[in-house]
């Protein structure tokens, strides 16, 4: 008797996949379509199950309960799949496998969403402060005005009566100007609050102008010596205050017929300085300088440089 | 051993013989003995020289429903063609991946390990 050939054919068969493993194939591709895979063997769906989702597996898992017991495997390749940090570091600090690789995975998702939420919350508070800043540089639209560089007087405003003491010193550090560069005078008295609000056009300027109450700015400015030598006043020696209040109502023409007289007299008989009055400039400085005492700078508000004129018409000079 | 049997001279059977499958809600395949013979469980039962009784009948009854048995036979056939051609051509495994609907599939899984198919 004769033995027929292989009737299942020569080794083509090699090169085909069994039925089973098209199976397989196709149910892994597939997974979200099975809802349990029944009395199948583990060994029979384990090919699709290593392809699945956690949450896959814990649905096939449940409607399937025998797979639970050989399904630590996959958990673990799962949890080693999704976090593979986290399973590092676990490792390093305990050397023990963990009883359920199944929970372990689920302990795994809570830790990595709750950094996950740590770092975003960094980043967006980070990105909320580089906004923040950014918004402070880039420029704004506003309705104020910026702060004069000097204080004005009298241009739109009416101003207060102004005590002779801080007419002259007000001239004292105009004139300042054309000697030095910029610099703050340290206020003169201590004994008042003096508020020259008579030297500020009005409060509704920026509310910086109160760093201004107390100083004296003297700023440079170019003026012509023939205008400051007949300006200025003779500055009172006194170190003490005139007692004032800031809103006084004394009638302005009693100083101003009181500086006159004094300028009149001032040619050889300026009380403070030693110098003629002619030359403007000096005296002015040592009449300023009379009155410096320690001083601490104030804080310049960076809009103050901005709409200052560089002269002022003599004739606008405030009195 | 089935000497006395005029059709059969081989012990297994012509591949070229018809065999019969039957399907346990009551379906008949008819189909060649060597697409028959991809199978193994069949092959045996078949195998006249196993001493199973379907020998003589050469019929196969099947623990399956009909479509289940029509898509293994399916599977069988498309097994038995390639397993022939020559080594440069491609086996069309996707087509027959896309024959196999889901809602038998995993049916179809357990009979096809059963069949050692």
């Amino acid at each position: 008797m004769l033995v027929e050939h292989e009737p299942n054919g020569g080794h083509g068969n090699r090169r085909i996949q069994t039925l089973v493993q098209l199976c397989q194939r196709v149910a892994a591709n597939h997974i979200e379509s099975i809802s349990s895979v029944g009395e199948l063997s583990f060994t029979l769906v384990k090919p699709v199950l290593e392809r699945c989702s956690a949450e896959q597996l814990l649905r096939i898992e449940d409607a399937s309960p025998h797979l639970k017991s050989d399904s630590e495997e996959l958990w673990r390749s799962l949890c080693r799949r999704t976090y593979p940090a986290m399973l590092e570091r676990y490792d390093a600090e305990t050397h023990a496998e963990p009883d359920s690789w199944r929970t372990q995975f689920f302990v795994l998702r809570e830790a990595e969403a709750k950094r996950l939420e740590e770092v975003g919350l960094r980043i967006r508070s980070q990105r909320l402060e580089a906004d923040e800043r950014k918004k402070e540089r880039e420029v704004k639209f506003t309705d104020r005005l910026p702060p004069p560089k000097r204080q004005r007087t009298g241009w739109n405003m009416p101003t207060q009566p102004k005590t002779l003491f801080q007419k002259t010193r007000s001239e004292a550090s105009k004139l300042q100007k054309n000697m030095y560069h910029t610099r703050m005078i340290p206020p003169m008295l201590k004994g008042k609050d003096y508020r020259p609000t008579g030297n500020t056009s009005s409060d509704s300027l920026l509310p910086a102008m109160s760093t201004y109450s107390n100083r004296v700015t003297v700023k440079t400015v170019a003026r012509r010596p023939s205008a400051a030598g007949l300006s200025e006043p003779s500055a009172l020696p006194s170190k003490t205050s005139n007692p004032l209040p800031s809103k006084s109502t004394n009638p302005p023409s009693t100083f101003t017929a009181e500086s006159r007289s004094l300028v009149s007299s001032s040619n050889g008989t300026l009380s403070i300085s030693s110098k003629d009055p002619k030359n403007s400039q000096i005296p002015s400085s040592e009449i300023v300088s009379s009155y410096t005492k320690p001083f601490t700078v104030t804080k310049k508000d960076p809009m103050a440089s901005l709409f200052v004129p560089k002269h002022r018409a003599h004739s606008q000079r405030a009195r | 051993m089935n000497e006395d049997h005029p059709m059969n001279d081989y012990v297994e059977g012509d591949p070229e013989d018809w065999v019969r499958i039957i399907s346990v809600d009551g379906f008949t395949f008819l189909c060649k003995r060597k697409v028959a013979n991809m199978s193994e469980t069949i092959k045996n039962s078949l195998d006249e020289a196993g001493g199973f009784s379907e020998a003589g009948t050469r019929t196969y009854k099947s623990q399956e429903r009909g479509i289940v048995v029509q898509k293994m036979i399916e599977y069988m056939s498309f097994k038995a063609h390639y397993s022939n051609v020559g080594p440069k051509e491609e086996i069309p495994v996707n087509e027959m991946m896309d024959r196999l609907p889901l809602e038998i599939l995993l049916e179809l899984m357990l009979a096809a390990d059963y069949q050692e198919l």
